[in-house]
């Protein structure tokens, strides 16, 4: 069935349909994504260049940066979120996720989201990025909403946009703490404890993006930590963290992303964060990956 | 089904679909005529872009781009377009852009580069003006906190507004922070005999320019940032002291000029950043902001 409030196509004035209470400005009646659009183009990290149809100015855009890269200890964090109209380029920048340190920046014109906090270097999330080290903070966003706070004891990091790592425990039979929960999740913390103690890890915390899960450093009895969930804005559906495995010989298991899944450790190596932010697990001989960032364009 | 955004909750103000109906680039504060019957504007406003750094040794930092805004506005009469800050050649602190304003609609200019060790990059830019480059090895400036809250950056960092490019080695170039709105480069003074290029501008939608650099050998003044719709300009380039000034980034409306001997390319309009200067030249202009007019 036809929209009889339907006026004009995009690109024509509609400056009425602003004015009074009679017209919608939309050309399509496909109301379940943002503003009734379409999403037309998602775009993954490397590409530099888009095409916007002639005649479409404006372009809603959501952002998602890379997700930091996991350490020996604690997980990564979850990437930046941003979105927002701005007008239409035919540039781009989509970050990948870290492979040591924090991940990478998503821009589409004016809209921006940063990566997530990477773990062994301790290098913070920014532009909504979440932490990804013991007592980390998160990062505020591209709309002013304040980052996490981290948190000195063994709670959970506090959430926000980028939300905040907590505290590593060093005691047997004590967790350490989750990441916190947000807009992008934080990182786990790992944990300390001397061998053969039971070492229990943070998991990573969750949101649109997840966080990565700790390792627990040296012993060998515990638990890893799981990496946070994360949501599938297009469908709603609930996007899994990758599962920690064993404890010394294992890994944390990696943030889900926005668009996918996390992945569990492969042996020693921490688990590879999902597509679209999600932050990387810790693991003792290496880091997982985080996960590449997305650009979604709506118009 | 039918909708309209009045009835509909799950719309919000979208500017989808509107059409650009004036340009204004006049700088300083003048009038705008807008038909009868408007009463919102959606505007895109862009700050002037920073100058140059100038010292008569050269190898001067990039001014960093103009800061960059957009939103609804009640509709008004009045318009503030932002300048950019002017060539120098003889103050070692270089002018920083100033803002445009349309309505409730607000961007700020661009920090201009640094001269010296002890005169880093500008102070004063705000709302989304980006960082000016160092030179001397001292402090570049930081991005501004931006019009949507996006919070400020440090230097040589990626932010909404992107930082400065900071060196802490004289001789080693370093980009200005990329974002919406990009840092300058930095400036590179090494009176060796090696080869050595400043610092480019950030890449962005605005972008910041291009550090000088001055040095024995062969000298290259780093280029202005690559903006989403323009070129920055190049950077001079030659044998000995004669040469080297950074080339202008690229504004939102036009290319960034390119450098010529130890003189900084003038940054492009809307916004782009002037380049840093060589030994004993005179630093590029800010591009002038721009304000656009939707409805």
């Amino acid at each position: 069935m036809s929209n009889p409030n339907r006026k004009g196509q995009a690109g024509n004035p509609v400056s009425i349909g602003m004015q009074s209470a009679t017209y919608t400005p939309f050309v399509n009646t496909h109301f379940n994504l943002p503003f009734g659009l379409y999403l037309r183009q998602t775009i993954l990290a490397g590409t530099t260049s888009v095409t916007i149809p002639a005649g479409i100015n404006f372009v809603y855009a959501i952002a998602v940066g890379g997700g930091g890269s996991g350490g020996n200890t604690d997980g990564g964090g979850g990437g930046g979120v941003a979105w927002g109209w701005t007008i239409a380029t035919s540039s781009c920048v989509v970050g990948t996720g870290a492979t040591n340190g924090a991940g990478n920046y998503t821009r589409y014109g004016n809209v921006i989201a940063g990566g997530g906090g990477g773990s062994n270097t301790g290098v913070a999330g920014f532009l909504g990025g979440a932490g990804g080290f013991n007592t980390r903070a998160g990062s505020t966003n591209y709309y002013g909403i304040p980052g996490g706070t981290a948190t000195a004891t063994l709670a959970a990091g506090g959430s926000g946009a980028g939300a905040g790592c907590g505290t590593r425990s060093s005691t047997a039979g004590v967790a350490s703490s989750n990441g916190g929960d947000g807009i992008s999740g934080a990182g786990g913390c790992g944990n300390t404890t001397a061998s053969p103690g039971n070492a229990i890890s943070g998991n990573g915390g969750s949101g649109l993006v997840g966080g990565g899960g700790g390792k627990a450093s040296a012993s060998t009895v515990g638990t890893n930590g799981n990496g946070g969930n994360g949501i599938n804005i297009l469908t709603g559906a609930i996007t899994t963290g990758g599962t920690g495995t064993g404890a010394n010989s294992g890994g944390g298991g990696g943030g889900a992303g926005i668009a996918g899944n996390g992945f569990s450790p492969v042996g020693t190596v921490g688990g590879v964060g999902g597509l679209g932010g999600g932050g990387s697990g810790a693991g003792l001989s290496g880091f997982g990956a985080g996960g590449n960032g997305i650009l979604y364009l709506f118009y | 089904m039918s909708a309209t955004i009045y009835s509909n909750s799950s719309f919000t103000d979208t500017p989808y679909g509107l059409k650009l109906q004036q340009t204004i680039t006049a700088t300083g504060t003048t009038s705008v005529t807008i038909p009868t019957g408007i009463r919102r504007v959606y505007a895109i406003v862009i700050g002037g872009g920073g100058a140059g750094g100038w010292t008569s040794a050269g190898g001067t930092g990039g001014g960093g781009a103009g800061g960059y805004a957009a939103g609804w506005t009640w509709a008004t009469n009045t318009v503030t377009v932002g300048t950019g800050g002017a060539s120098i050649s003889s103050s070692v602190v270089a002018p920083t852009g100033t803002s445009s304003v349309y309505g409730m609609v607000i961007a700020g200019g661009g920090s201009g580069g640094g001269g010296t060790a002890a005169n880093g990059g500008t102070a004063g830019n705000t709302l989304g003006g980006a960082g000016g480059g160092n030179a001397g090895g001292g402090a570049a400036t930081g991005g501004a906190i931006s019009y949507t809250g996006a919070p400020t950056s440090g230097s040589s960092s990626v932010g909404y507004a992107g930082g400065g490019g900071q060196n802490a080695n004289t001789g080693t170039a370093v980009a200005g922070g990329a974002g919406v709105s990009s840092g300058g480069g930095s400036g590179v003074l090494n009176l060796q005999t090696l080869a050595r290029t400043g610092g480019a501008g950030g890449r962005g939608l605005i972008c910041g320019g291009g550090g000088g650099v001055t040095t024995s050998g062969v000298g290259t003044g780093g280029a202005g940032g690559t903006g989403d719709f323009f070129a920055g300009g190049i950077g001079s380039t030659g044998t000995g002291t004669s040469f080297g000034a950074g080339g202008g980034g690229a504004g939102i409306a036009g290319a960034g000029s390119d450098a010529s001997g130890t003189t900084g390319g003038n940054g492009g309009s809307g916004g782009g950043g002037g380049g840093g200067s060589g030994a004993n030249g005179t630093s590029g202009a800010g591009g002038n902001g721009i304000v656009y007019l939707y409805y």
